[in-house]
């Protein structure tokens, strides 16, 4: 019955555990993060508490990788051709010709690169381009050398 | 004289040789194998201390016999405070499992044998 029950003695599951049970509960949980035998049960107590901060630490990097990863796939999927053509008017997109910056710092030196190449590439334009009109006006020179010699 | 460094280790010399106290969760087990329950409020406070000590050397000193064991307590001055000490030293093997505190807390003390 449900009285008989709730004036029953508590069970054994009730009592406190001992800290050997505590510990012996917690090692599996030790061992996941990399811990070994002895450094848990045999050296200083404190130790677990860089493994907990390292753990932390491998699971940030972890989700930040698989956060980027994700980034590449969808832009794989976004200049895929069978995803654009569903689109009436859409262009594949070009895939980034460089890994995504993973800091700031990372994310400012790819923009000054970035900078640096197209200030090259407009010199070279420029550069082009002078040459192009110093050639033309060498040959409207020399038609009109060869126009004033006719006289 | 001795230095006692709380929370982790207590340190001193007794006839030329140098003693580091410490607990690990290894001596805890073993101690609580052989009867010793931490915080039971019924367990008066010179078995305790007996008990603490003991299983302090178990780390770094498990071959010391009990009787120098025995008569390095016999010296200590401030058993008071050194009681204090062991207990704050094997909750440490407890509290490294549930906290996220640093070493920041140590409490240092200073004892003569």
């Amino acid at each position: 019955m449900d009285g008989d029950d709730l004036e029953s003695e508590p069970s054994d599951d009730s009592e406190p555990k001992s800290l050997a049970e505590i510990f012996t509960d917690a090692f599996p949980y030790y061992l996941a993060m990399g811990m070994t035998y002895d450094e848990f049960w045999r050296e200083s107590p404190s130790l677990v508490r860089a493994y907990r901060k390292a753990f932390e630490i491998r699971r940030a990097n972890k989700n930040w990788e698989l956060w980027q990863q994700g980034v590449y796939i969808y832009q794989a999927l976004r200049c895929a051709p069978l995803a654009v053509g569903f689109a009436k008017d859409a262009k594949p997109e070009r895939y980034p010709d460089r890994p995504l910056p993973l800091t700031e710092k990372e994310a400012k030196e790819q923009e000054e690169q970035r900078e640096r190449e197209n200030f090259f590439a407009y010199l070279k334009r420029m550069e082009a381009e002078s040459e192009r009109n110093r050639k033309k006006l060498e040959k409207m020179q020399k038609q009109e050398v060869s126009e004033n010699g006719g006289d | 004289m001795s230095d006692i460094k709380a929370v982790n280790q207590i340190n001193f010399d007794y006839n030329g040789k140098h003693y580091c106290l410490e607990y690990n969760r290894e001596a805890v087990k073993r101690m609580e194998a052989a009867g010793f329950k931490p915080g039971e409020s019924g367990t008066a406070p010179l078995i305790e201390l007996d008990m603490l000590w003991a299983g302090a050397f178990y780390k770094n000193h498990r071959k010391e016999s009990s009787r120098v064991i025995e008569a390095i307590l016999e010296k200590m001055k401030d058993k008071v405070k050194l009681l204090e000490a062991l207990r704050t030293m094997i909750s440490e093997t407890y509290n490294s499992l549930m906290d996220d505190e640093g070493d920041e807390g140590n409490v240092e003390w200073t004892a003569t044998i």
